[in-house]
């Protein structure tokens, strides 16, 4: 596969369940570990044009 | 800068059992020096991916040392290349990473949104479409997840890779 390829399809994105702010906390025993969901309009602004060409 | 990587060669495989860690793979490349590329593979296709110069493989610091080769960009994207190799072959495939804070003889660099994770987020944003990866991060521990969005239940799927995440990292930051 060449690089990029990973970006080559069309699937349709499937949603994930956010609490506010797009933070998502898990929990396990006594931890409590937060993670940011970066939505898709977010990485498209993060996305270098550099690379576009890697996005077909 | 990040357009080409180097070679690499799976050199070896170790199997786990009784354990959220099912098989370790390791590669390597030459480039300026050799590094080894471990490659995790979790349950549910969950692979994190690893990398470290293959002198400092008996030094505790072997992930945070910075070797001043300037051949950061290469060695990067060969990770990234082992990544898409992965994901070529196992399309089911989610993936994570903690970025190490960078150890100096003189300074010590915070966990907290670090020089790497910086730079290895803005790659994931690059390479990985998020059609197919949600992407999720965690900047106070500088880790990284691309969840794969093939699960029917990505809700479920993704708080059961965040799970197994706390339980075999418990350096992980946590909230009270």
């Amino acid at each position: 596969m060449k690089t990029g390829d990973v970006n080559n399809t069309n699937v349709k994105p499937k949603r994930v369940l956010l609490t506010k702010r797009g933070v998502i906390t898990s929990v396990y025993g006594n931890k409590k570990v937060s993670f940011r969901y970066i939505s898709p309009s977010e990485l498209k602004g993060i996305r270098r044009a550099a690379y576009d060409y890697l996005i077909k | 800068m990040f357009d080409k990587g180097y070679k690499f060669n799976l050199i070896d495989k170790k199997s786990v059992v009784n354990s959220d860690l099912l098989t370790t793979y390791y590669y390597n490349f030459r480039g300026k020096r050799r590094y080894i590329v471990l490659v995790e593979e979790y349950i549910n296709k969950v692979f994190v991916v690893k990398f470290y110069p293959r002198a400092y493989h008996d030094s505790p610091n072997k992930y945070n040392v910075l070797v001043k080769d300037y051949d950061a960009a290469r060695v990067i994207k060969t990770s990234i290349d082992i990544m898409l190799f992965l994901f070529e072959n196992n399309p089911h495939a989610s993936f994570g990473f903690i970025a190490a804070n960078s150890i100096t003889e003189t300074q010590e660099e915070n966990k907290y949104y670090n020089k790497r994770f910086q730079i290895y987020s803005q790659l994931m944003a690059d390479f990985f479409s998020s059609e197919i990866f949600a992407h999720i991060s965690s900047e106070v521990n500088s880790a990284y997840l691309l969840v794969n969005r093939c699960h029917a239940d990505i809700d479920t799927f993704t708080d059961s890779v965040l799970k197994m995440f706390i339980r075999n990292y418990p350096d992980l930051e946590t909230e009270h």
